[in-house]
């Protein structure tokens, strides 16, 4: 009797102890996170101007983030911002409204291999809703000899 | 024992009525000893922390252990969240449980039962997975508590 007792005493100090510290209910921390991150709206813009003196819209960009705030982006024009047709070059200047706080016109005063200008716009007020902004070219030069002119210029998000 | 053989002893004398009394003798006593131990069950997890894909898909499996004293019924589970959702209701994320549950269970987070081994840590584990991907960026967080009865 004595032994058996003494085997349902410590069978409840048992219980007792496990229950201490264990208990009927744990928690445990659940997280998750969405990086900011920013998406072009519109598509890529191939315009013609007139090979005069002066400022042409040649279309819209736009974008569209998950956060509100600013975004940072650069424009990248390899060459420089000259119209070129083999050797021949007319200089150009670029300008995206949505630059802020203040649109400039962006250009290389000589040709360079690439250069990289670095801007910042405002987002949409609303997560995930868009705005969008005019490009406009000034052209600095009038080409005197004949042919087709181009250049490429891209904007991208910068990490 | 003895004090009431002498009183039977005293009555019949003055009396005169007959009157037994029988005493067994007996070498043993007895004392009846009881104790109960409720049903009780205790639940581990062992992570901390759970990182719930932003994009919906499920998360790693997030073991835990629940351990019961006693055997063949079942342990009921109780899952809540403290937002209701990943950082707040607007997220809501559902909980599945790999072994014995009810499958999917959504916000709010809703019942499971266990089939239990007394004394025995029963491994068990659940997943966690967003009904729909959160497009705004940020972070967000909840608190899962899973409680077992009884």
């Amino acid at each position: 009797m004595r032994n058996s007792l003494r085997l349902a005493c410590g069978a409840l100090m048992l219980l007792t102890q496990s229950s201490a510290i264990a208990a009927t209910s744990d928690s445990v921390s659940v997280t998750t996170s969405v990086a900011n991150a920013c998406t072009f709206v519109t598509p890529n813009i191939v315009a013609t101007i007139p090979p005069v003196l002066g400022d042409t819209v040649v279309g819209n960009v736009g974008f569209s983030c998950n956060y509100v705030g600013f975004a940072n982006l650069n424009l990248t024009v390899p060459g420089g911002t000259f119209l070129t047709n083999g050797p021949n070059k007319v200089r150009y200047q670029i300008k995206w409204d949505l630059e802020d706080p203040v649109a400039n016109f962006q250009y290389s005063p000589n040709p360079v291999p690439s250069i990289t200008f670095g801007l910042t716009a405002q987002t949409a007020l609303i997560p995930n809703n868009s705005v969008s902004g005019p490009v406009t070219i000034r052209l600095d030069q009038v080409p005197t000899i004949a042919g087709t002119y181009s250049s490429v210029a891209t904007f991208t998000f910068a990490p | 024992m003895r004090n009431i053989l002498l009183a039977g002893a005293a009555m019949l004398a003055t009396t005169g009525m007959a009157m037994a009394v029988v005493v067994v003798p007996t070498n043993t006593d007895s004392v009846s000893v009881s104790t109960t131990v409720a049903q009780a069950c205790t639940v581990d997890i062992t992570a901390t922390t759970v990182t719930l894909p932003a994009d919906a898909t499920p998360s790693s499996a997030v073991p835990f252990t629940f351990t019961c004293n006693f055997t063949g019924t079942t342990a009921a589970l109780t899952y809540t969240s403290s937002n209701g959702g990943a950082g707040s209701s607007a997220n809501p994320y559902n909980i599945i449980t790999a072994v014995g549950d009810d499958g999917v269970s959504t916000t709010p987070l809703t019942t499971g039962s266990l089939v239990t081994t007394a004394l025995t840590a029963v491994p068990n584990s659940f997943t966690l997975q967003l009904q729909a991907p959160i497009l705004v960026a940020g972070t967000y967080a909840d608190t899962l508590t899973v409680s077992v009865a009884p």
